[in-house]
């Protein structure tokens, strides 16, 4: 059955081909050669610390083969298994192709087809009723990291500023840690692995399940081990890195920092610390050696559960070699989380890991957030000249769904929804959804029906990233590719900014909304002062990052308010002093929101920890759909010791239930074995509500500090986002698992 | 009268009847005719031999009953073609009757061959047998002695069939110098005259008719070298392909007088299909094109023309030509190479034991051919083995191992070991 | 042919990690739909307490010298090519399964047609000069398409020829030290 699809009049329409880097280019498909029209360099956008290089083969505007981009140094001409998947993520038949406005209730999933004018329309109308009855704070933009460039956001930025709307602010993946490391080193940078693999005689990597989200990180750790380095690997979980390390240690579930400070003491005993660093770049290393003289290793033993044989040995090799720290963010996603990245720093700091090409201290790079490093002029997109932006509100995306049930004066009533699954990945999907039906208005723009659109108001036909213009400087190595679309958008899907501004010219702002202005020129406004940019458009790229934002070999001094590495962070102490919350100068440790030992009587009913790893199968909540991951994923697994599963009569392979007072998840396979100690069990995130196995539906909404923005109803009037966090603290949900009954 | 049909299928023998219910099964909406010279459901050719010698009755030689097509929706025409238009894609019947089809698959078959020319040939007592009505004629002409011309397997079974019935004298004329030696070697040759003769069937060899005696009707036949009185002669001497409305029409035949088809089973004309005796085939083991008049291939290959005129695409995989009876106690199986199609470094172990007659001929050390009378047993393994052989690539890695010791294994230990490697392959 | 100047395509299970993008570029450059795998990782766990270890193994076809698919063939379809590429020739190929039970790694795989369909080290790219597709794209290159001899060579640079003591080696000497 053919469908038609109308032209959308006020659609850009441009010569892709311009970006080509070949023409009429053979190719392989299926054992057969096929002629492309044109290959096109762009790069990938995804929440994932490899942005790599990618080179798409277009025919008949239509993408047929996807290949990693040689020319990139450090991606070398690899993709991940979601890379190749995009061919069938964006030929799928499953797009939404055209504007669907609901017919049923919230939750049926009905809709009936509208043109774009109608859609428009409709939002316009809306928009405006809501900004009539409550003012324009009670519009809020929800978007995140499905496609995490930041063109797009700035734009969207520009029309919510000359609206007035809410503004949605922060994170809840990594901005916790953030603080912790913002707080004790000042500005975030990476070095290249190409510099550590050649020097460094231990990786120490925390938190990070590089097969998942960062397998380009391989080679250079095979060559640091070929060259003699050892690998120490810190993870509750037995992850593909885990596998490959030397020494594996499995704390338990959020106590990370109790262990890096359990290893302080142990260096600062045998006064292994680097004194020289210490006393030539840092201040308050006394007070910090105070604090941890009650971190022994028996104690430190008793409350991370990892030997104290392997604490000391390890933290011997910490100090005596030069060693790289590479953390991720699996460590800070519990509610302690910016204690364990401030510990991890100081760990760092007392091991002398900074400035230098053998040991150095990663957490993440600036560049994952441009418009605040300055690399990015986000203010010369977002904020039109000569336009009055009014002073409007902040909501902490960490809290959204509390902040649109507890917002007053005014109440949230409408949300527009892209690049993020609201009700799929915000913890606690039961108590998002109430968030969700209470709105006037909830507009997604969707590539495929997901959780979200089953709430929606309204669905618009979005864009793959392929199809779009974008700046995704990578959060891990230092090279840039602007991205352009490969290929012309199909059905009736338009580009996010092009979305945002038709809608703002329709509401009255044509003037800051230039129909001229296509998104090439929008990316050339956000970064072209700061980098030569046509060197980064496809048929060139990548291109390294400038020194000035990406030094070399970073670290050599620190932006701190002394100047130096602030083991009992300024900072901190005096945003605490203005802001509820945990800004402890030093790190100290404290039990996770919910845990076996913070919440016992709890844990009698939820014994099991669940944790939830990010697995290579996704980018959050996409590609699930996709039959090939499917296929290769199987069905929903939660990972439990031998212990627990015999405790509770559990053979590998049966159907068990999840559950706590939060929700409940039943037919999930059960997968016995050695990846986790007794305690805690694993589950992919991810996994679509509707389908059977968010682990969402058991986790709980509290983010991790400093900032306590629940205090606050996730609704602040001043927010510092390299200072006040924050992140949510999937990691910290105690669970209980039983075997299914057989039906008879 | 002009009609229409979707599929038209000529013939209604082995090919022809598994052709229209292939196409049916593949496709149910479509109309499916075929025409059939004689007013029966398809029966089981090789099965007549037994109908003669009274083992069969007429109901269990048919193959399937008109039900069957009713139920199917299969519309059967006793009708003959007269001529095929492929331009048009009209048929046109012997009664002026026009059928127009969508695709056309030739199944006519093959005749058996009669020496029209040589004298007495057109004399009532003259028989062939390959349809149920040459049975039911040879079986109510009264006779007591018979020759019957050929040793193949309408030569071989036709004589013990006609011993069977009761007759005094049966005598085998075969014109070469020994039994069917295109499949046998004079050394399986003289065994299977043993049986033969022990059933009572006199075997004469070197010996060639060269007339049929009689006035009125057949009295006795003149070989080269004798006369001997007959009341009735059977003729086994070969098939040959039915193709006069295919050559009229232009379809191109190949090299061995059958229909060209490709591996799909189409001929020249992109709507026609040809299959079963009226079609070239490819010998699986030689690779060469062939003539395989045999019920298997010709069904398989009928299954193929219609799933592929109703729009699949299946493959008709090869035949081998296998010279094999097994009928009223005497059995007798050849495959593969004869001695003298022996290439490279050939070898022959025989053997003859307790009424089992074994001939195992080997090439390079691999068995390339089988000849056997008085058992059927590891038919099955030596037909995998000389498939595999025969099937060896000049451009691949040879896989396959030679017997060990030939000179000095028995039969039996040549046996074993091929049944070991057979066995081997699964081995992990 | 000699056997040691055979292709193979070999997997460093020291260096997998278990990614799977050679699963998704595979379906990739032979247009597979869901269905047919011709490489499957397995994720293997072994051992209890200390020696606990977990590895992932890519299972492509491994093109057997003596392959026990081309023995048990009974068409002839699967053939073992010169330089050693394990091949089925689609239209001999009659979709017996033989090939599937003698195979001791169940590589072989059955489409839509019902014939069988495996990996075919990408003759295709190999014929051109280039490496398989997963052997390309291996973000942490494990995955190697070489003669046994070539291979050879680069594990040793990466495993023996160290000038810091490390791995088996280095136990061995450290043993023999004491």
């Amino acid at each position: 059955m053919s469908e038609i699809y109308q032209d959308i009049p006020w659609r850009r329409h441009e010569d892709l081909d311009r970006y080509a880097v070949r023409r009429n280019v053979p190719v392989w498909i299926g054992g057969k050669k096929v002629i492309a029209d044109r290959v096109v360099k762009t790069c990938c956008p995804h929440n994932c610390y490899d942005t790599c290089g990618e080179l798409v083969y277009v025919k008949d505007e239509k993408v047929i083969k996807i290949e990693g981009d040689p020319d990139h140094p450090i991606t070398k001409g690899h993709l991940c298994l979601k890379g190749f998947a995009n061919v069938q993520k964006i030929n799928s038949p499953e797009r939404v192709k055209y504007p669907l406005l609901r017919t049923g209730e919230r939750g049926e999933g009905k809709f009936k087809r509208v043109s774009w004018d109608e859609a428009m329309d409709w939002m316009v109308e809306k928009i405006r009723s809501i900004r009539e009855n409550y003012g324009p704070e009670a519009i809020l933009e929800y978007c995140y990291s499905g496609n995490r460039e930041h063109m797009a956001k700035a734009v969207a930025a520009r029309l919510w500023n000359l609206m007035g709307a809410s503004k949605l602010v922060g994170s809840f993946c990594l901005l916790s840690g953030v603080a912790g490391s913002v707080g004790t080193v000042g500005s975030q940078f990476t070095m290249d692995p190409q510099i550590w693999s050649e020097h460094a005689q231990t990786i120490f990597l925390v938190g990070r399940n590089c097969t998942a989200t960062n397998p380009h990180i391989f080679p250079f750790l095979y060559r640091a081990k070929e060259r003699g380095a050892k690998l120490v690997v810190v993870d509750p979980y037995a992850t593909g890195v885990a596998a490959k390390a030397d020494i594996h240690l499995r704390p338990r579930p959020g106590t990370d920092g109790a262990l890096a400070l359990g290893m302080i003491h142990w260096i600062v005993k045998n006064g292994w610390e680097d004194k020289q660093f210490i006393a030539e770049k840092t201040t308050g290393f006394e007070e910090l050696a105070e604090y941890v003289k009650e971190w022994t290793p028996e104690y430190t033993e008793q409350v991370t559960t990892v030997p104290k044989a392997q604490i000391c040995e390890v933290a011997e090799l910490l100090a005596k070699t030069d060693t790289m720290f590479e953390t991720g963010y699996g460590q800070q996603r519990y509610s302690n989380g910016h204690q364990v990245q401030q510990a991890l720093a100081c760990l760092a700091a007392v091991c002398g890991s900074f400035g230098k090409p053998s040991a150095n201290y990663d957490c993440i790079s600036g560049m994952a957030f441009p418009g605040i490093t300055g690399f990015a002029d986000n203010a010369a997109v977002s904020v039109p000249e000569g336009a009055q932006i009014p002073k409007t509100r902040l909501v902490n995306i960490a809290a959204v769904a509390k902040a649109i049930r507890e917002a007053k004066e005014p109440p949230i009533k409408g949300v527009i929804s892209y690049r993020g699954g609201l009700i799929s990945q915000q913890p606690d999907v039961d108590y998002t959804i109430k968030a969700v039906k209470s709105l006037d208005m909830f507009v997604t723009i969707e590539q495929f029906m997901t959780d979200d659109t089953d709430y929606a108001d309204l669905v618009l036909p979005a864009c793959h990233y392929l199809e779009q213009y974008g700046v995704h400087p990578s959060y891990w190595h230092n090279w840039n590719q602007v991205l352009v679309p490969v290929c012309q958008p199909p059905y009736e899907c338009v580009p996010d900014i092009e979305i945002f501004a038709e809608l703002g010219r329709r509401l009255g702002y044509e003037k800051y909304f230039p129909k001229d202005m296509s998104g090439l020129d929008w990316c050339r406004l956000l970064i072209g002062k700061e980098i030569d940019f046509d060197s980064c458009v496809s048929p060139n790229g990548p291109v390294r990052d400038p020194e000035k934002w990406c030094p070399e070999v970073p670290y050599q001094t620190f932006d701190t308010p002394s100047g130096k590495f602030e083991f009992r962070s300024s900072k901190l102490e005096e945003r605490g002093k203005k802001f509820p919350g945990h800004y402890d100068a030093l790190p100290v440790y404290y039990e996770p929101d919910e845990s076996i030992a913070a919440t016992p009587k709890l844990a009698e009913r939820y014994p099991l920890n669940i944790i939830s790893q990010h697995p290579s199968f996704r980018t959050h909540s996409q590609y699930y759909n996709l039959p090939w991951i499917k296929e290769i994923e199987g069905p929903a697994r939660v990972f439990l010791s031998r212990k627990d599963a015999a405790d509770r009569g559990i053979a590998d392979g049966d159907k068990v239930r999840i559950f706590n007072d939060r929700g409940c998840l039943e037919n999930i396979t059960a997968r016995v074995g050695i990846r986790l100690k007794p305690g805690v069990a694993e589950m992919s995130s991810g996994m679509w509500v509707k389908l059977g196995g968010s682990v969402n539906k058991l986790t709980k909404l509290i983010p991790a500090g400093p900032r306590d923005i629940l205090a606050e109803n996730g609704i602040l009037r001043e927010y510092d986002p390299l200072l006040d966090g924050n992140t949510g603290s999937y990691f910290n949900t105690l669970v209980e698992i039983e075997k299914m009954e057989q039906e008879a | 009268m002009k009609r229409k049909t979707d599929i038209l299928v000529l013939g209604n023998g082995a090919a022809g009847s598994s052709a229209a219910f292939a196409a049916k099964k593949a496709d149910p909406s479509l109309s499916v005719l075929v025409l059939s010279k004689e007013n029966e459901p398809v029966y089981s050719a090789p099965a007549l031999p037994d109908l003669l010698s009274g083992e069969l009755t007429r109901e269990k030689v048919l193959v399937r009953t008109w039900e069957e097509y009713e139920q199917d929706g299969i519309e059967v025409l006793c009708a003959e073609a007269a001529a095929i238009d492929p331009g048009t894609r009209t048929v046109t019947l012997a009664d002026g009757d026009e059928i127009a089809y969508r695709d056309l698959i030739l199944a006519a078959g093959s005749q058996p061959i009669q020496l029209r020319k040589m004298q007495g040939t057109s004399l009532p007592g003259n028989f062939v047998m390959k349809t149920m009505a040459d049975i039911e004629a040879i079986a109510s002409y009264s006779g007591k002695s018979a020759v019957v011309v050929g040793s193949g397997a309408i030569g071989i079974e036709g004589s013990m069939a006609l011993k069977a019935r009761g007759f005094e004298r049966v005598t085998m004329v075969e014109a070469l110098d020994w039994l069917s030696p295109k499949s046998l070697d004079k050394e399986t040759s003289d065994q299977l005259k043993k049986a033969l003769e022990s059933f009572g069937v006199e075997v004469l060899t070197g010996e060639a008719v060269q007339a049929v005696l009689g006035e009125k009707k057949a009295e006795g036949v003149v070989t080269s070298k004798r006369t001997i009185p007959c009341d009735l002669v059977l003729w086994g001497i070969g098939m040959r392909p039915d193709v006069q409305l295919a050559m009229e029409a232009g379809i191109a035949l190949g090299e061995t007088g059958g229909i060209l088809v490709d591996e799909f089973m189409r001929t020249s004309d992109p709507h026609i299909y040809a299959c079963g005796d009226c079609a070239q085939s490819t010998d699986l083991l030689t690779g060469q094109p062939a003539l395989h008049l045999f019920w298997e291939p010709a069904q398989r290959g009928g299954f193929a023309a219609g799933a592929n005129a109703a729009g699949q695409e299946k493959i008709f995989q090869p035949s081998a030509a296998v010279f094999l009876t097994n009928k009223g106690g005497l059995s007798i199986l050849a495959l593969g190479k004869t001695e003298e199609q022996l290439a490279e470094d050939p070898y022959v172990l025989q053997e003859e034991k307790d009424g089992v007659f074994r001939r195992l001929l080997f090439e390079d050390g691999r068995l390339a051919g089988v000849q056997m009378l008085g058992t059927l047993q590891d038919a099955d393994l030596f037909f995998a083995h000389i498939r595999k052989n025969a099937q060896r690539r000049k451009d691949a890695w040879d896989l396959t191992q030679p017997v060990p010791d030939l000179e000095r294994v028995s039969v039996k230990e040549a046996i074993w070991y091929l049944r070991k490697q057979r066995r081997n392959a699964f081995v992990k | 042919m000699e056997a040691r100047q055979q292709r193979i395509l070999y997997i460093d299970t020291q260096r997998c990690m278990g990614c799977r993008a050679c699963e998704t570029v595979c379906k990739l450059e032979n247009d597979l739909p869901v269905g047919p795998r011709y490489t499957m990782v397995a994720e293997v766990e072994t051992g209890c307490g200390l020696t606990e270890k977990l590895n992932f193994l890519p299972v492509p076809c491994q093109h057997c010298g003596d392959a026990p698919c081309v023995r048990a063939c009974p068409t002839g379809a699967l053939y073992k090519r010169a330089d050693g590429i394990v091949l089925v020739e689609q239209s001999k190929c009659i979709g017996c399964h033989e090939c599937l039970m003698a195979c001791p790694f169940g590589v072989p795989q059955f489409g839509a047609n019902g014939r069988m369909q495996k990996c075919t080290m990408c003759v295709h790219r190999i014929d051109e000069g280039t490496l398989p597709a997963c052997a390309a794209n291996c973000p942490a290159e494990a995955i190697l398409c070489d003669t046994p001899e070539n291979i050879s060579k680069i594990l040793r640079q990466r495993y023996s020829d160290k000038t810091v003591a490390y791995g088996p080696f280095a136990i061995l000497l450290q043993e023999a030290a004491e």
